[in-house]
């Protein structure tokens, strides 16, 4: 395949896009990319608080194979990522440049810059913007968001499909990020589909009509959109104002706890990414930016049954709240 | 409760190995360079002292830092070069990835536990020493852009095994 430059003055086309609150400069040679991107399309900015460079270059010698699982690799500012035989990136943190070459096959599918590239560059480049990304399904309620957390499989997903159901809309359903500009705390979301494991037929019935399939970590889980699906509205952001750490309970029903700040703050910062030590300065503006989260409503939801269970709880906690902020 | 006890999340883990503890480290010279090496990997680290070179200083000096990737056992596959000035990557797939940052004079590379020693030293190292010695910086100062080709020359003549797909 040789050498390929990625000199953004020699390929031709370009894009902006706005993505979980940062602009993406995107030059390629590459009509079919501009259009796999077109999901994020903006107009140009004026002066971009959060901004970052990508840089593809679609080669025509042929479509290698796709790796099962991407392999990524990271070293001071430098981050490598193969998804293929013919499709190789690299982030740089500290120009806020991701450049890659793709095949093809890779610029048409507009999947893996929906599902893969795109989220994969935010959580990568993000950090050095300023946006933390949580692990976290964030609904809006009127404004408020309200956030979730809680280990794989702790019932995220379901959770918000069920609340987007009664009301709430969807910001996102595992991947949060939050941004602080003017003394404002914002959570992002993708919009990237929401996945639901293979029994989750039982719940949604919506779901009969599509088919699960293996998704990235190998998992079986039905990936859907799910204004699609399930008729649920969505946002693009909210104002975090509740956070919410599930736990399953063997005692059926359902307990909302208040829980400390500090706890949280801590919990916040020791599962944040660590940094290399180029990027000092960025952690402790992250740690400012987590402290000013914390401020919002901490409570852990105990429960014990059908996730119908808590989806009451969080509906009755929410909608009854004061929202004069 | 403690929030550990509600998630898994508390320990991060090191995903993309960027703490992997590179704490053998020499300085030697290669190619009129001086090289302040870093690695994990003593065969890796005797390897660069046999290629050590002894001629006068003519570029500020590099830092290498080459981590020795276990966990990554598959052969390399196809070479493929960017450049994205003023970083330079070689990839031979999960095997081989080498990042150049002339700018910063970083030379950062995890190896795979399948390129054995001969292999990192009769294509590897070459490789290593023109994205070095010919890296974008000095292709710009002298008008040079051989050293794109001199790079992927040394690389492509590794064998190539087969792949994790």
């Amino acid at each position: 395949m040789g050498i390929q430059t990625i000199d953004p003055a020699t390929l031709p086309l370009r894009e902006q896009l706005f993505v979980a609150g940062a602009f993406c400069s995107v030059s390629t040679n590459s009509h079919v990319l501009i259009e796999s991107l077109a999901h994020w399309k903006c107009s140009p900015p004026d002066a971009p608080a959060r901004s970052f460079e990508l840089a593809v270059r679609v080669h025509s010698s042929g479509s290698g194979w796709r790796a099962a699982v991407p392999h990524f690799r990271g070293m001071h500012h430098l981050v490598f990522a193969t998804f293929g035989e013919r499709d190789l990136f690299v982030f740089d943190l500290l120009r806020r440049t991701a450049a890659g070459v793709v095949c093809q096959k890779t610029a048409e599918d507009a999947c893996f810059w929906k599902h893969l590239l795109i989220p994969v560059a935010i959580g990568v480049i993000g950090t050095t913007m300023g946006l933390i990304p949580l692990h976290a399904a964030c609904l809006d309620w009127r404004g408020a968001g309200l956030m979730i957390f809680g280990e794989s499989e702790a019932g995220k997903s379901t959770l918000a499909v069920e609340l987007s159901r009664r009301g709430f809309s969807l910001v996102s359903d595992e991947w949060t990020y939050i941004a602080e500009a003017n003394s404002r705390t914002t959570a992002y979301g993708i919009t990237a589909p929401v996945k639901l494991l293979a029994d989750a037929p039982r719940l949604f019935p919506e779901l009969s009509r599509c088919k699960p399939s293996k998704s990235l970590n190998g998992e079986i889980a039905f990936e859907v959109d799910a204004a699609q699906v399930f008729g649920s509205a969505t946002r693009s952001q909210s104002s975090p104002h509740w956070l919410i750490f599930l736990k399953r309970s063997e005692r059926p029903g359902c307990e909302l706890l208040p829980y400390g700040r500090d706890e949280t703050r801590n919990f916040f910062e020791q599962s944040a990414e660590r940094l290399p030590a180029q990027f000092a300065e960025i952690a402790a503006q992250r740690s400012q930016t987590i402290a000013r989260l914390v401020q919002q409503d901490c409570r852990v939801l105990l429960y014990g049954g059908p996730p119908q269970v808590a989806a009451d709880a969080l509906e009755k906690f929410c909608k009854g709240a004061d929202l004069c902020h | 409760m403690p929030l550990s006890a509600i998630t898994n999340l508390a320990q991060p883990p090191d995903l993309l190995k960027r703490f992997v503890p590179a704490l053998l480290e020499m300085r030697l010279q290669v190619g009129g360079v001086d090289v302040l090496m870093q690695t994990n990997d003593s065969l890796m680290l005797d390897a660069v002292r046999d290629f050590e070179t002894d001629s006068p200083t003519v570029q500020q000096a590099f830092v290498w830092k080459l981590v020795r990737d276990e966990e990554v056992q598959a052969g390399p596959s196809e070479p493929m070069v960017i450049q994205r000035e003023p970083v330079v990557v070689v990839s031979l797939g999960p095997a081989c990835l080498i990042g150049v940052d002339s700018e910063r004079r970083e030379l950062l590379a995890f190896i795979g536990g399948g390129i054995d020693d001969r292999a990192f030293r009769s294509f590897i190292l070459p490789a290593l020493r023109h994205l070095m010695e010919y890296g974008p910086a000095a292709a710009n100062a002298g008008g040079s852009r051989l050293y794109d080709e001199k790079t992927l020359d040394a690389v492509s003549q590794m064998p190539i095994g087969g792949s994790d797909a």
